[in-house]
């Protein structure tokens, strides 16, 4: 028994130590990605008015400079002041006097990229050379201009009249006076060593919550060993079926989706969503399944301690489900979103409880009646 | 078909389900489904209940002609 408790003890201060080695690591690899001199962040306000139907100013230019060749993370927004991403949607052609058109040139004035949009927020990767290169933002107040534009940087003559086709609705619901003060962030990042920084970084982070995990587990388990779950045979076999159903259950959800994606028929959710939901669904099957035969909780577990932690998950992740549906993460274009797992989490285990009461008042009846029926049979 | 036998025996032992489920090492539902007649153990299981119960595989598990 003694010898049993310094070994724990051991475990938990080289997990302990672990840990502080790990977070070390982490936040050194946090601070080292603010040393990169490769990204350019800028932000500015841009005050712009349009006065029967001419933009003032007509373009602005900003310049950054990139020292070594790499691939990069280019990021651009253009927001009406007091909007955020999240607001992307509301904001209409009608709500303002202008489309900003983008082009980005490298300084032997070569096109490297070009855009046309109200209001965006996107990114794109871009392979960049050592120089300068130049942003250009124009402002457009009518489909004439666009049509230039496009055929300048867009994409050609060929197609200018499809693309203006569709800006025509723009255009013509512009406001021709007015001012308006837009938000712009520029972003240019090096793609390759940010994202190694950052790996390198999950890498640690991931290492760090398996240490806390195995220490969580020596600390709970107290003074037993590391034991795992026992079941008798009764329940092995139906656990074994439990899995069988859940195993069928995704197929046919997978099938069924993959027959939904190629007969193209409208989609609720998207696909992120739509995979989770199926490992979901099985996962349910398993546990209402189980815990209908009882099955579920081994020998040597302690239910009212397992139910706590179901309460504790359950209740974390209807917080974060509130919070998400605060947010309006739930969905996007009428899809549903993977922020709606959380409230599927919860009712997962809702649904552990509700199986446990039905089956209790099914046991207890089936029990009476048994009972019964032995006493009329004595 | 409902195991009365085992029901008996445990009884005369004056021992609960949960009892039994423990010496033998089964959950208490395990020994309830096996004398409702809804589960049929392995024989290395009927063993182990005779053990316990101090009883013959024939005197639990055999059927009545």
């Amino acid at each position: 028994m003694k010898k049993n408790r310094t070994k724990k003890t051991i475990i938990s201060l080289f997990l302990i130590l672990a840990i502080l080695i790990l977070s070390g690591v982490s936040i050194v690899f946090l601070l080292k990605k603010d040393d990169k001199d490769q990204n350019w962040n800028s932000k500015w306000s841009q005050s712009v008015t349009v006065k029967n139907g001419v933009a003032d100013p007509g373009v602005i230019t900003r310049n950054f400079t990139i020292k070594s060749e790499d691939t990069y993370s280019y990021s651009y927004d253009w927001l009406p002041t007091g909007n955020s991403k999240e607001d992307l949607e509301n904001i209409l052609p009608k709500d303002l006097g202008f489309v900003t058109a983008f082009v980005l040139f490298d300084e032997s004035g070569k096109e490297i990229f070009a855009t046309a949009a109200t209001a965006v927020s996107a990114d794109t990767t871009l392979e960049l050379t050592p120089g300068m290169y130049y942003a250009e933002y124009h402002y457009l107040t009518d489909l004439s201009q666009y049509e230039d534009f496009a055929e300048k940087y867009l994409c050609g003559s060929y197609q200018v009249s499809s693309w203006a086709e569709d800006m025509k609705g723009t255009f013509a619901s512009l406001q021709t006076n007015g001012g308006w003060t837009m938000e712009y962030s520029l972003i240019v990042q090096a793609a390759g060593e940010y994202s190694t920084a950052y790996a390198t970084g999950a890498i640690w982070g991931i290492l760090l919550s398996i240490c806390l995990i195995a220490l969580f587990i020596v600390l709970i388990t107290k003074d037993h060993s590391l034991e795992s779950p026992k079941y008798d045979e009764r329940q092995e076999l139906e656990r074994g079926r439990g899995f069988r159903y859940a195993f069928f259950t995704m197929l046919c959800f997978f099938g069924m989706l993959l027959i939904f994606e190629l007969s193209e028929i409208v989609r609720f959710a998207n696909f992120e969503f739509l995979f989770a939901f199926g490992l979901f669904l099985g996962v349910l099957v398993h546990i209402v399944y189980c815990i209908w035969h009882e099955a579920y909780f081994a020998l040597n577990q302690k239910t009212p301690t397992v139910m706590l932690s179901f309460l504790f998950i359950g209740v974390a992740n209807l917080m974060i489900a509130i919070l998400n549906f605060s947010k309006g993460e739930i969905s996007l274009d009428g899809h549903l979103q993977p922020a709606i797992l959380n409230l599927f989490c919860t009712l997962l285990f809702l649904a552990v409880f509700i199986t446990m009461f039905l089956k209790k008042l099914v046991t207890d009846r089936k029990n009476a009646e048994i009972e019964e029926a032995d006493e009329e049979a004595e | 078909m409902k195991n009365l036998k085992l029901k008996s025996a445990r009884a005369a032992l004056d021992y609960s389900q949960q009892d039994l489920a423990d010496k033998v090492g089964v959950s208490r539902q395990t020994i309830n489904a096996i004398e409702k007649g809804d589960y049929n153990p392995t024989i290395n299981l009927c063993r182990s209940i005779c053990k316990v119960l101090g009883k013959t595989l024939d005197e639990i598990f055999w059927e009545d002609e």
